[in-house]
C-alpha cells in the first residue's frame, strides 16, 4: 500500500487539480451573467476610446456652420451640434477623457485608500486620526466638495482627478480597513509576527494582498462614480474646460438646444448611462465571484 | 435611509437648480465657483455639511424613540 501511494506522480496530481480549479473558475465566470454583460460593455467602450479616433471620419473640433443642427444621418450618426461639429466624434473623443479620468481616479483613490486603510487598521492611534479625517470628508456631499475643490484648484483634467480622488478615498479606506481589521486577528498574521517579521512586512506582504479582492470591487464602483462626478462638474462648467469634448461638456453644450436638437443631449447621455450600467454590472458580478458571502449566494 | 439619501440629493440640487434656474443653495455654490468667490463656496458647502451632520444626529436620536431595542444604554 505504502509503495503504491509513493508512486503517485505528485506533479501530475497538482496539474490536474489546477486544471480542475481553472475550469470551475471559468464556469463560474461564464455563468455569472452580470459579470459577462458588464465586461462586454466596458471592453467595447475601452476599445472605442482607444481605437475609435483612428477610425472616425470627422474631427471632433472641426466646425461647419453651414451644417449646424444636422439630424442623425448616415454621414453624421449622432447628428451635429450648434457649431456643426460631429457629435459621434465628440462622444468618442469624450470617452478618452471621461474614461481616462475614471481610470485615473480609480487608481489614485485605490492606492491612497489602501495605504490609509491598512495603516489605520494596524495602528490604533493612527486609526482614530485617519478615520475622523475620513468621517469629515464623508460628511461633505461628494459633488459639492468636488465643486469647491475645483473652485480652489482651477479647471484642469489633473485637478478633476485630484478633486474626485479626495472625495472617493475615504470610501475605499473604509472597505480596506474593515477587511484588514479582521485579517489582523487571523492566526497566520500572529504566526508571522512570532517568526519576527516587521510591521511593514506584515502589512504589505500579508495583510494588504488579502484586501485586494474587496478593493478591486470597490474600485469599479469608484470608477463609475468618478465618471458621473466628472460629467456633473463639466456640465456645471467647473470640470474640463471647453472645447475639449468630455461627456459632461457635450451634455452642457446640448442643454441649451435640447428642444431644437435632442440628439445633442440624448447620445452623450445614453453613453454615460450605458457606461455606468456596464461598470455597475461588472462590479456586482465581480463581487459575486470574489466574495462568497455576497448577495447571490443568499438568493 | 433618509439621512444617507440627503447627502446624494444635496449634490443633485447643484445640477437641478442650474438647469431650471432655481435660486437655491446649489446654484449659489455653482455661481460662487464660476466667479471664483471662495468665501461663498466655503460657507455654502459648510452649511450643507452641517445640515447633513445635524439631520443624521436627529435620525440617530429618532432610532431610539422609534425602536427601543437600539436605544444606547449608558448604565451597561
Amino acid at each position: 500500500m505504502t509503495s503504491s501511494t509513493e508512486n503517485i506522480d505528485l506533479h501530475a496530481v497538482k496539474t490536474a487539480l489546477r486544471k480542475e480549479h481553472n475550469s470551475i473558475l471559468l464556469r463560474q465566470i461564464i455563468s455569472n451573467r452580470s459579470l459577462v454583460i458588464g465586461f462586454v460593455i466596458i471592453a467595447f467602450l475601452i476599445l472605442v476610446a482607444l481605437f475609435g479616433p483612428l477610425v472616425i471620419a470627422h474631427d471632433p473640433n472641426a466646425m461647419n456652420v453651414l451644417n449646424r443642427f444636422a439630424q442623425p444621418s448616415a454621414t453624421h450618426w449622432f447628428g451635429t451640434d450648434n457649431l456643426g461639429r460631429d457629435v459621434l466624434s465628440r462622444v468618442i473623443y469624450g470617452a478618452r477623457i471621461s474614461m481616462g479620468i475614471g481610470v485615473a481616479v480609480a487608481i489614485v483613490a485605490s492606492l491612497a485608500g489602501l495605504i490609509v486603510g491598512v495603516y489605520s487598521s494596524y495602528y490604533t492611534r493612527l486609526d482614530h486620526l485617519l478615520m475622523r479625517i475620513s468621517d469629515g470628508i464623508m460628511a461633505f456631499p461628494g459633488l459639492l466638495l468636488a465643486l469647491a475643490l475645483m473652485a480652489a484648484l482651477g479647471g484642469r483634467a489633473s485637478n478633476v482627478v485630484l478633486a474626485v480622488s479626495i472625495v472617493a478615498t475615504p470610501y475605499i479606506a473604509r472597505v480596506v480597513r474593515s477587511e484588514a481589521l479582521a485579517l489582523k486577528e487571523q492566526t497566520f498574521v500572529e504566526a508571522t509576527r512570532a517568526l519576527g517579521a516587521s510591521d511593514t512586512r506584515i502589512i504589505w506582504r500579508h495583510i494588504a494582498p488579502n484586501t485586494l479582492s474587496s478593493l478591486i470591487v470597490q474600485a469599479t464602483f469608484i470608477f463609475a462614480e468618478a465618471i458621473i462626478v466628472e460629467a456633473a462638474l463639466s456640465f456645471l462648467g467647473a470640470g474640463i474646460p471647453p472645447p475639449a469634448p468630455s461627456w459632461g461638456n457635450i451634455l452642457s453644450d446640448g442643454k441649451t438646444y435640447i428642444y431644437k436638437a435632442w440628439w445633442m443631449t440624448f447620445f452623450p447621455g445614453m453613453t454615460i448611462t450605458i457606461t455606468i450600467i456596464g461598470l455597475n454590472l461588472f462590479g456586482d458580478g465581480l463581487r459575486d465571484l470574489l466574495d462568497p458571502h455576497s448577495s447571490k449566494t443568499k438568493n | 435611509m433618509i439621512g444617507q439619501s440627503f447627502l446624494g440629493l444635496m449634490g443633485g440640487t447643484a445640477i437641478v437648480e442650474t438647469i431650471f434656474a432655481i435660486p437655491g443653495i446649489g446654484q449659489l455654490i455653482v455661481n460662487g465657483v464660476m466667479r471664483r468667490d471662495y468665501a461663498v463656496v466655503q460657507g455654502a458647502v459648510l452649511y450643507v455639511t452641517f445640515a447633513f451632520v445635524f439631520i443624521n444626529l436627529a435620525i440617530d436620536m429618532l432610532y431610539g424613540i422609534v425602536n427601543p431595542q437600539v436605544r444606547l444604554d449608558s448604565k451597561k
